[in-house]
Protein backbone atom coordinates (compact mmCIF):
# COMPACT_ATOMS: atom_id res chain seq x y z
CA UNK A 1 0.00 0.00 0.00
CA UNK A 2 0.91 3.53 -0.55
CA UNK A 3 2.59 5.46 2.13
CA UNK A 4 0.94 8.58 4.19
CA UNK A 5 -2.54 7.66 3.18
CA UNK A 6 -5.19 9.74 4.97
CA UNK A 7 -7.31 8.63 6.69
CA UNK A 8 -10.06 9.65 4.01
CA UNK A 9 -8.47 8.34 1.42
CA UNK A 10 -7.65 4.83 3.11
CA UNK A 11 -11.47 4.99 3.99
CA UNK A 12 -12.68 6.05 0.38
CA UNK A 13 -10.26 3.02 -0.69
CA UNK A 14 -11.83 0.11 1.85
CA UNK A 15 -15.72 1.42 0.74
CA UNK A 16 -14.68 1.10 -2.77
CA UNK A 17 -13.20 -2.62 -2.00
CA UNK A 18 -15.77 -3.39 -0.40
CA UNK A 19 -18.50 -2.59 -3.44
CA UNK A 20 -16.34 -4.43 -5.71
CA UNK A 21 -16.39 -7.41 -3.57
CA UNK A 22 -20.05 -7.15 -3.19
CA UNK A 23 -20.24 -7.21 -6.95
CA UNK A 24 -20.12 -10.88 -7.56
CA UNK A 25 -18.96 -10.78 -10.94
CA UNK A 26 -15.74 -9.72 -10.26
CA UNK A 27 -13.92 -13.89 -10.60
CA UNK A 28 -12.69 -15.68 -7.33
CA UNK A 29 -8.51 -14.55 -7.88
CA UNK A 30 -9.74 -11.12 -7.85
CA UNK A 31 -12.01 -11.26 -4.94
CA UNK A 32 -9.64 -12.86 -2.89
CA UNK A 33 -6.74 -9.62 -4.05
CA UNK A 34 -9.98 -7.66 -2.86
CA UNK A 35 -10.33 -9.23 0.57
CA UNK A 36 -6.70 -9.01 1.42
CA UNK A 37 -6.73 -5.22 0.26
CA UNK A 38 -9.80 -4.67 2.30
CA UNK A 39 -7.81 -5.89 5.15
CA UNK A 40 -4.81 -4.01 4.87
CA UNK A 41 -6.92 -1.03 4.62
CA UNK A 42 -9.20 -1.39 7.72
CA UNK A 43 -5.81 -2.02 9.79
CA UNK A 44 -4.21 1.18 8.43
CA UNK A 45 -7.40 2.72 9.25
CA UNK A 46 -7.40 1.56 12.96
CA UNK A 47 -3.72 1.63 13.26
CA UNK A 48 -4.04 5.42 11.96
CA UNK A 49 -7.09 6.33 14.75
CA UNK A 50 -4.57 3.79 17.25
CA UNK A 51 -1.87 6.09 16.90
CA UNK A 52 -3.73 9.41 16.44
CA UNK A 53 -4.86 8.75 19.94
CA UNK A 54 -1.61 7.67 21.68
CA UNK A 55 0.33 10.86 20.53
CA UNK A 56 -2.70 12.38 21.91
CA UNK A 57 -2.51 10.74 25.28
CA UNK A 58 1.59 11.34 25.45
CA UNK A 59 1.14 14.96 25.16
CA UNK A 60 -1.86 15.18 27.77
CA UNK B 1 -21.07 104.16 -19.58
CA UNK B 2 -17.84 106.04 -18.49
CA UNK B 3 -19.13 105.76 -14.85
CA UNK B 4 -19.91 102.25 -14.74
CA UNK B 5 -16.79 101.33 -15.99
CA UNK B 6 -15.36 101.66 -12.79
CA UNK B 7 -17.93 99.37 -11.55
CA UNK B 8 -17.37 96.42 -14.57
CA UNK B 9 -15.92 93.20 -13.60
CA UNK B 10 -14.66 90.02 -14.71
CA UNK B 11 -16.52 86.82 -14.82
CA UNK B 12 -13.87 85.17 -12.71
CA UNK B 13 -14.28 88.01 -10.27
CA UNK B 14 -17.92 87.43 -10.19
CA UNK B 15 -18.31 84.00 -9.98
CA UNK B 16 -15.32 84.27 -7.30
CA UNK B 17 -17.41 87.05 -5.54
CA UNK B 18 -20.44 84.82 -5.50
CA UNK B 19 -18.56 81.95 -4.24
CA UNK B 20 -17.10 84.26 -1.47
CA UNK B 21 -20.63 85.07 -0.42
CA UNK B 22 -21.62 81.66 -0.20
CA UNK B 23 -19.00 80.44 1.68
CA UNK B 24 -19.53 83.08 4.58
CA UNK B 25 -22.52 81.51 5.20
CA UNK B 26 -22.34 79.94 8.21
CA UNK B 27 -25.61 77.12 7.55
CA UNK B 28 -24.11 76.35 4.12
CA UNK B 29 -21.16 74.98 5.65
CA UNK B 30 -23.60 72.12 6.70
CA UNK B 31 -26.44 71.54 5.12
CA UNK B 32 -28.70 68.03 4.87
CA UNK B 33 -30.67 67.72 1.67
CA UNK B 34 -32.94 64.64 1.19
CA UNK B 35 -34.08 64.00 -3.05
CA UNK B 36 -33.78 61.76 -5.42
CA UNK B 37 -30.63 60.60 -7.28
CA UNK B 38 -30.30 61.81 -11.08
CA UNK B 39 -27.62 61.56 -14.13
CA UNK B 40 -25.55 59.32 -11.94
CA UNK B 41 -21.80 59.66 -12.61
CA UNK B 42 -19.11 57.54 -10.80
CA UNK B 43 -15.58 58.93 -12.87
CA UNK B 44 -14.07 55.40 -12.62
CA UNK B 45 -10.60 57.22 -13.18
CA UNK B 46 -11.31 59.58 -10.31
CA UNK B 47 -13.42 57.81 -7.98
CA UNK B 48 -15.27 60.81 -7.62
CA UNK B 49 -19.32 60.63 -7.97
CA UNK B 50 -21.55 63.15 -10.23
CA UNK B 51 -25.07 63.54 -9.55
CA UNK B 52 -27.68 65.66 -9.45
CA UNK B 53 -30.61 65.61 -6.45
CA UNK B 54 -34.32 66.46 -7.39
CA UNK B 55 -38.15 66.25 -6.28
CA UNK B 56 -40.95 67.18 -7.78
CA UNK B 57 -40.19 70.33 -8.71
CA UNK B 58 -36.25 70.59 -8.82
CA UNK B 59 -33.02 69.84 -9.55
CA UNK B 60 -29.28 70.74 -7.62
CA UNK B 61 -25.98 69.29 -8.64
CA UNK B 62 -24.08 67.21 -6.88
CA UNK B 63 -20.37 65.97 -6.15
CA UNK B 64 -18.90 63.83 -3.88
CA UNK B 65 -14.77 63.35 -4.19
CA UNK B 66 -13.48 60.14 -3.87
CA UNK B 67 -12.19 60.20 -0.25
CA UNK B 68 -15.72 60.43 1.06
CA UNK B 69 -17.08 58.54 -2.41
CA UNK B 70 -14.87 55.36 -1.25
CA UNK B 71 -16.32 55.29 2.51
CA UNK B 72 -19.71 54.64 1.39
CA UNK B 73 -20.92 51.14 1.87
CA UNK B 74 -23.38 51.10 -1.18
CA UNK B 75 -23.28 52.37 -4.21
CA UNK B 76 -25.52 55.17 -5.24
CA UNK B 77 -28.16 54.51 -8.27
CA UNK B 78 -30.26 56.64 -10.33
CA UNK B 79 -33.86 56.95 -8.55
CA UNK B 80 -32.35 56.31 -5.13
CA UNK B 81 -34.17 58.28 -2.68
CA UNK B 82 -31.15 59.80 -0.60
CA UNK B 83 -30.48 62.09 2.24
CA UNK B 84 -27.07 64.13 2.13
CA UNK B 85 -24.82 65.90 4.66
CA UNK B 86 -23.01 68.48 2.44
CA UNK B 87 -21.16 71.76 1.97
CA UNK B 88 -22.91 74.49 -0.69
CA UNK B 89 -20.98 76.29 -2.54
CA UNK B 90 -20.24 77.77 -5.74
CA UNK B 91 -18.70 75.85 -9.05
CA UNK B 92 -16.83 79.09 -10.19
CA UNK B 93 -15.80 78.22 -13.63
CA UNK B 94 -19.42 77.24 -14.88
CA UNK B 95 -20.80 79.54 -12.40
CA UNK B 96 -23.22 77.22 -10.37
CA UNK B 97 -24.38 76.30 -6.72
CA UNK B 98 -23.70 72.65 -6.10
CA UNK B 99 -23.22 70.60 -3.21
CA UNK B 100 -20.13 69.21 -1.64
CA UNK B 101 -21.04 65.90 -0.48
CA UNK B 102 -19.84 64.64 2.80
CA UNK B 103 -21.84 61.26 3.48
CA UNK B 104 -24.79 60.12 2.13
CA UNK B 105 -27.72 57.95 3.12
CA UNK B 106 -30.07 55.68 1.60
CA UNK B 107 -33.93 56.76 2.85
CA UNK B 108 -36.26 53.31 4.03
CA UNK B 109 -33.62 51.00 4.33
CA UNK B 110 -30.70 51.92 6.76
CA UNK B 111 -26.94 52.30 4.77
CA UNK B 112 -25.53 48.74 5.87
CA UNK B 113 -28.64 47.16 4.69
CA UNK B 114 -28.82 48.62 1.72
CA UNK B 115 -25.26 47.99 0.67
CA UNK B 116 -25.65 44.39 1.86
CA UNK B 117 -28.48 43.94 -0.50
CA UNK B 118 -26.51 45.68 -3.32
CA UNK B 119 -23.16 43.53 -2.60
CA UNK B 120 -25.20 40.31 -2.25
CA UNK B 121 -26.89 41.27 -5.75
CA UNK B 122 -23.90 41.87 -7.56
CA UNK B 123 -21.96 38.96 -6.24
CA UNK B 124 -24.79 36.86 -6.86
CA UNK B 125 -25.30 37.92 -10.70
CA UNK B 126 -21.11 37.14 -11.02
CA UNK B 127 -22.12 33.68 -9.74
CA UNK B 128 -19.95 33.63 -6.59
CA UNK B 129 -22.79 32.00 -4.59
CA UNK B 130 -23.52 28.90 -6.68
CA UNK B 131 -24.11 25.79 -5.52
CA UNK B 132 -21.64 24.31 -8.16
CA UNK B 133 -19.14 26.20 -6.87
CA UNK B 134 -19.55 24.93 -3.40
CA UNK B 135 -16.31 22.45 -2.28
CA UNK B 136 -17.79 19.31 0.05
CA UNK B 137 -16.07 19.35 3.34
CA UNK B 138 -14.03 16.70 4.06
CA UNK B 139 -14.96 13.40 6.10
CA UNK B 140 -11.76 12.97 8.29
CA UNK B 141 -9.91 16.27 8.44
CA UNK B 142 -6.68 15.93 10.24
CA UNK B 143 -5.94 19.82 10.84
CA UNK B 144 -8.59 22.55 11.00
CA UNK B 145 -7.56 25.90 10.57
CA UNK B 146 -9.79 28.36 12.46
CA UNK B 147 -9.85 32.04 11.41
CA UNK B 148 -11.04 34.32 14.31
CA UNK B 149 -10.13 36.36 17.24
CA UNK B 150 -7.74 34.66 19.65
CA UNK B 151 -9.47 35.95 22.55
CA UNK B 152 -13.66 36.03 21.69
CA UNK B 153 -15.91 33.57 22.78
CA UNK B 154 -16.17 31.71 19.07
CA UNK B 155 -12.38 30.10 19.62
CA UNK B 156 -13.46 29.02 23.08
CA UNK B 157 -16.70 27.15 21.54
CA UNK B 158 -14.77 25.97 18.54
CA UNK B 159 -11.99 24.68 20.25
CA UNK B 160 -14.19 22.63 22.91
CA UNK B 161 -16.06 21.08 20.03
CA UNK B 162 -13.09 20.11 18.18
CA UNK B 163 -11.54 18.75 21.70
CA UNK B 164 -14.48 16.83 22.31
CA UNK B 165 -16.06 15.12 18.90
CA UNK B 166 -12.61 14.26 17.30
CA UNK B 167 -9.26 15.41 19.65
CA UNK B 168 -7.33 13.49 16.99
CA UNK B 169 -7.41 16.41 14.49
CA UNK B 170 -5.25 19.48 14.92
CA UNK B 171 -6.27 22.82 15.35
CA UNK B 172 -4.73 26.31 13.68
CA UNK B 173 -5.34 29.54 14.73
CA UNK B 174 -4.94 32.47 12.64
CA UNK B 175 -5.69 35.12 15.07
CA UNK B 176 -6.77 38.06 13.38
CA UNK B 177 -9.17 41.55 14.06
CA UNK B 178 -12.70 40.46 13.52
CA UNK B 179 -14.55 44.27 13.27
CA UNK B 180 -12.90 47.92 12.79
CA UNK B 181 -11.31 48.83 10.34
CA UNK B 182 -8.23 46.49 9.86
CA UNK B 183 -10.91 43.10 9.63
CA UNK B 184 -11.35 42.61 6.22
CA UNK B 185 -7.82 42.55 5.17
CA UNK B 186 -6.84 40.75 8.65
CA UNK B 187 -9.43 37.83 7.01
CA UNK B 188 -8.33 37.84 3.91
CA UNK B 189 -4.23 37.51 4.42
CA UNK B 190 -5.26 34.55 6.73
CA UNK B 191 -6.98 32.94 4.04
CA UNK B 192 -4.77 33.50 1.79
CA UNK B 193 -2.18 32.22 4.37
CA UNK B 194 -3.65 28.80 4.81
CA UNK B 195 -4.50 28.23 0.96
CA UNK B 196 -0.71 29.09 0.20
CA UNK B 197 0.79 26.68 2.96
CA UNK B 198 -1.70 23.80 2.69
CA UNK B 199 -1.86 23.62 6.02
CA UNK B 200 -5.10 22.43 6.70
CA UNK B 201 -7.67 20.02 5.33
CA UNK B 202 -10.58 22.58 6.40
CA UNK B 203 -11.31 26.46 7.56
CA UNK B 204 -13.97 27.86 10.20
CA UNK B 205 -13.73 31.30 9.71
CA UNK B 206 -15.94 33.59 12.05
CA UNK B 207 -16.91 35.22 15.37
CA UNK B 208 -19.81 35.30 17.87
CA UNK B 209 -22.54 37.48 18.31
CA UNK B 210 -22.60 41.37 18.17
CA UNK B 211 -23.94 44.28 16.15
CA UNK B 212 -24.58 44.91 12.41
CA UNK B 213 -21.55 46.97 13.03
CA UNK B 214 -19.91 44.64 14.48
CA UNK B 215 -20.16 41.88 12.10
CA UNK B 216 -19.52 44.18 9.14
CA UNK B 217 -16.55 43.24 8.20
CA UNK B 218 -17.97 39.71 7.02
CA UNK B 219 -19.66 41.79 4.75
CA UNK B 220 -16.37 42.65 2.71
CA UNK B 221 -16.67 42.07 -1.07
CA UNK B 222 -12.47 41.09 -1.12
CA UNK B 223 -13.47 38.71 1.76
CA UNK B 224 -16.15 37.16 -0.06
CA UNK B 225 -13.34 36.94 -2.79
CA UNK B 226 -11.07 35.25 -0.91
CA UNK B 227 -13.22 32.69 0.52
CA UNK B 228 -15.11 31.74 -2.72
CA UNK B 229 -11.53 31.36 -4.47
CA UNK B 230 -10.56 29.33 -1.21
CA UNK B 231 -8.89 26.08 -2.52
CA UNK B 232 -9.38 24.97 1.00
CA UNK B 233 -13.02 24.49 2.01
CA UNK B 234 -14.39 26.94 3.95
CA UNK B 235 -17.06 27.09 7.08
CA UNK B 236 -18.71 30.23 7.62
CA UNK B 237 -19.98 30.96 11.09
CA UNK B 238 -20.98 34.71 11.61
CA UNK B 239 -22.70 35.60 14.91
CA UNK B 240 -26.12 33.80 15.73
CA UNK B 241 -28.18 31.92 14.07
CA UNK B 242 -30.32 35.08 12.49
CA UNK B 243 -27.30 36.55 11.49
CA UNK B 244 -26.47 36.25 7.37
CA UNK B 245 -23.29 37.96 5.89
CA UNK B 246 -22.02 37.69 2.53
CA UNK B 247 -19.37 35.54 3.86
CA UNK B 248 -22.03 33.04 4.60
CA UNK B 249 -22.94 33.19 1.19
CA UNK B 250 -19.66 32.65 -0.54
CA UNK B 251 -18.58 30.47 2.20
CA UNK B 252 -18.75 26.38 1.34
CA UNK B 253 -21.12 25.75 4.18
CA UNK B 254 -22.82 28.23 6.46
CA UNK B 255 -22.80 27.15 9.85
CA UNK B 256 -25.43 29.19 12.44
CA UNK B 257 -23.20 29.24 14.93
CA UNK B 258 -19.03 28.96 15.52
CA UNK B 259 -19.88 25.66 17.38
CA UNK B 260 -22.16 24.66 14.83
CA UNK B 261 -19.09 25.14 12.44
CA UNK B 262 -17.19 23.07 14.95
CA UNK B 263 -19.61 20.13 14.48
CA UNK B 264 -19.84 20.42 11.15
CA UNK B 265 -16.26 20.32 10.19
CA UNK B 266 -15.44 17.01 11.97
CA UNK B 267 -16.84 13.94 12.74
CA UNK B 268 -17.46 12.53 16.19
CA UNK B 269 -14.66 9.92 17.49
CA UNK B 270 -17.07 7.00 18.74
CA UNK B 271 -18.96 7.51 14.98
CA UNK B 272 -15.82 7.20 13.03
CA UNK B 273 -14.75 3.80 14.93
CA UNK B 274 -18.45 2.08 14.44
CA UNK B 275 -18.21 3.30 10.83
CA UNK B 276 -14.52 1.25 10.62
CA UNK B 277 -15.66 -1.97 12.67
CA UNK B 278 -19.18 -1.80 10.22
CA UNK B 279 -16.81 -1.29 7.17
CA UNK B 280 -14.80 -4.44 8.41
CA UNK B 281 -18.13 -6.15 9.23
CA UNK B 282 -19.22 -5.54 5.75
CA UNK B 283 -15.76 -6.36 3.77
CA UNK B 284 -15.78 -10.31 5.65
CA UNK B 285 -19.35 -10.41 4.93
CA UNK B 286 -18.83 -9.78 1.27
CA UNK B 287 -15.63 -11.89 1.17
CA UNK B 288 -17.57 -15.16 3.22
CA UNK B 289 -20.67 -14.46 0.86
CA UNK B 290 -18.52 -14.36 -2.09
CA UNK B 291 -16.79 -17.71 -0.76
CA UNK B 292 -19.67 -19.48 -0.08
CA UNK B 293 -21.32 -18.27 -3.33
CA UNK B 294 -18.10 -19.99 -4.87
CA UNK B 295 -18.49 -23.15 -3.05
CA UNK B 296 -22.06 -23.70 -4.32
CA UNK B 297 -20.94 -23.08 -7.49
CA UNK B 298 -18.59 -25.26 -7.65
CA UNK B 299 -20.77 -27.54 -5.87
CA UNK B 300 -23.17 -27.39 -8.75
CA UNK B 301 -20.63 -27.88 -11.72
CA UNK B 302 -19.57 -31.29 -9.30
CA UNK B 303 -22.31 -32.31 -9.98
CA UNK B 304 -23.56 -31.69 -13.14
CA UNK B 305 -24.64 -34.77 -15.30
CA UNK B 306 -22.03 -33.70 -18.14
CA UNK B 307 -19.64 -34.37 -14.95
CA UNK B 308 -20.78 -36.65 -14.17
CA UNK B 309 -21.00 -38.97 -17.20
CA UNK B 310 -17.64 -37.78 -18.20
CA UNK B 311 -16.49 -40.75 -15.96
CA UNK B 312 -18.31 -43.40 -17.63
CA UNK B 313 -17.15 -42.02 -21.31
CA UNK B 314 -13.52 -42.24 -19.77
CA UNK B 315 -13.61 -45.23 -18.40
CA UNK B 316 -15.60 -46.82 -21.71
CA UNK B 317 -12.46 -45.04 -23.75
CA UNK B 318 -10.38 -46.81 -21.36
CA UNK B 319 -11.32 -49.93 -21.88
CA UNK B 320 -12.02 -49.12 -25.89
CA UNK B 321 -8.22 -48.37 -25.42
CA UNK B 322 -7.64 -52.24 -23.75
CA UNK B 323 -9.32 -53.89 -26.40
CA UNK B 324 -8.00 -52.41 -29.27
CA UNK B 325 -4.57 -53.46 -27.97
CA UNK B 326 -5.35 -56.59 -27.42
CA UNK B 327 -6.37 -56.99 -30.69
CA UNK B 328 -3.39 -55.57 -31.84
CA UNK B 329 -1.10 -57.88 -30.07
CA UNK B 330 -3.47 -60.70 -31.14
CA UNK B 331 -2.94 -59.63 -35.09
CA UNK B 332 0.45 -59.22 -34.62
CA UNK B 333 1.32 -62.60 -33.38
CA UNK B 334 -0.77 -64.50 -36.19
CA UNK B 335 1.36 -62.67 -38.62
CA UNK B 336 3.98 -63.28 -36.95
CA UNK B 337 3.41 -67.71 -37.11
CA UNK B 338 2.44 -67.16 -40.52
CA UNK B 339 5.98 -65.62 -40.93
CA UNK B 340 7.38 -68.42 -38.86
CA UNK B 341 5.60 -70.78 -40.99
CA UNK B 342 6.63 -69.76 -43.94
CA UNK B 343 10.17 -69.88 -43.06
CA UNK B 344 10.25 -73.28 -41.92
CA UNK B 345 8.78 -74.84 -45.32
CA UNK B 346 11.47 -72.72 -46.91
CA UNK B 347 14.19 -74.07 -44.66
CA UNK B 348 12.79 -77.01 -45.61
CA UNK B 349 13.02 -77.49 -49.06
CA UNK B 350 16.41 -75.83 -48.82
CA UNK B 351 16.97 -78.46 -46.70
CA UNK B 352 15.55 -81.39 -49.20
CA UNK B 353 18.23 -79.84 -52.28
CA UNK B 354 21.31 -80.00 -50.05
CA UNK B 355 24.03 -82.06 -51.99
CA UNK B 356 24.65 -83.94 -48.60
CA UNK B 357 21.17 -85.00 -48.36
CA UNK B 358 21.53 -86.65 -51.81
CA UNK B 359 25.12 -88.26 -50.69
CA UNK B 360 23.41 -89.29 -47.79
CA UNK B 361 20.79 -91.04 -50.28
CA UNK B 362 24.07 -93.31 -51.59
CA UNK B 363 24.85 -91.54 -54.54
CA UNK B 364 28.47 -90.35 -54.16
CA UNK B 365 30.49 -87.70 -56.35
CA UNK B 366 33.45 -88.37 -58.48
CA UNK B 367 36.15 -85.31 -58.50
CA UNK B 368 39.23 -85.27 -61.13
CA UNK B 369 41.84 -83.27 -60.61
CA UNK B 370 39.11 -81.29 -58.08
CA UNK B 371 36.55 -80.62 -60.66
CA UNK B 372 33.17 -82.63 -60.86
CA UNK B 373 32.72 -85.56 -63.37
CA UNK B 374 29.67 -85.46 -65.04
CA UNK B 375 30.84 -87.81 -67.89
CA UNK B 376 32.78 -91.02 -68.55
CA UNK B 377 34.10 -89.15 -71.46
CA UNK B 378 35.79 -86.92 -69.01
CA UNK B 379 37.81 -89.69 -68.08
CA UNK B 380 40.73 -91.75 -69.17
CA UNK B 381 42.18 -94.95 -68.04
CA UNK B 382 44.70 -94.92 -65.25
CA UNK B 383 43.12 -91.69 -64.23
CA UNK B 384 42.79 -90.66 -60.51
CA UNK B 385 39.75 -89.61 -59.52
CA UNK B 386 38.54 -88.55 -56.05
CA UNK B 387 35.03 -90.16 -54.61
CA UNK B 388 33.06 -88.25 -52.15
CA UNK B 389 31.06 -89.96 -50.11
CA UNK B 390 28.30 -88.85 -47.86
CA UNK B 391 30.67 -89.90 -45.10
CA UNK B 392 34.40 -89.64 -46.03
CA UNK B 393 36.24 -90.10 -49.05
CA UNK B 394 38.34 -92.49 -51.43
CA UNK B 395 40.70 -92.24 -53.87
CA UNK B 396 40.35 -94.55 -57.25
CA UNK B 397 42.00 -95.33 -60.33
CA UNK B 398 39.66 -95.78 -63.88
CA UNK B 399 40.57 -99.13 -64.58
CA UNK B 400 38.14 -99.47 -67.60
CA UNK B 401 35.67 -96.92 -69.88
CA UNK B 402 32.31 -97.88 -71.11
Amino acid sequence: MEEKLTYEQAMKALEETVAQLENSNTDMDKAFELYEKGVALAKYCEDYLSEKEKSLEENQ
Amino acid sequence: MEEFEKLVVTVSQLNNYVKGLFDQIPVFKNVYVSGEISNFTNHMKSGHYYFSLKDEAAVVKAVMWRSQASRLKFMPENGMQVLVKARLSVYERDGIYQLYVDDMQPKGLGGLNLAFEQLKKKLAAEGLFDETRKKPLPRYPERVGVITSPTGAAIRDITNILSRRYPIAEMLLEPVLVQGEGAPAQLCRALKKFNEENSCDVIIIGRGGGSIEDLWAFNSEALAREIAASRIPVISAVGHETDFTIADFAADRRAPTPSAAAELAVPNMSDVKSELAAKRKQLNAAFQGRLQLERIKLQQFKSKPCLQNMRYVLDEHRMRVATLGDKAQQLYSVRLQAQRAKLQSAAAKLEALSPLKVLSRGYSVVKKEGKTVYSAAQLSEGDTIDIQFSEGSAKASVTEKR
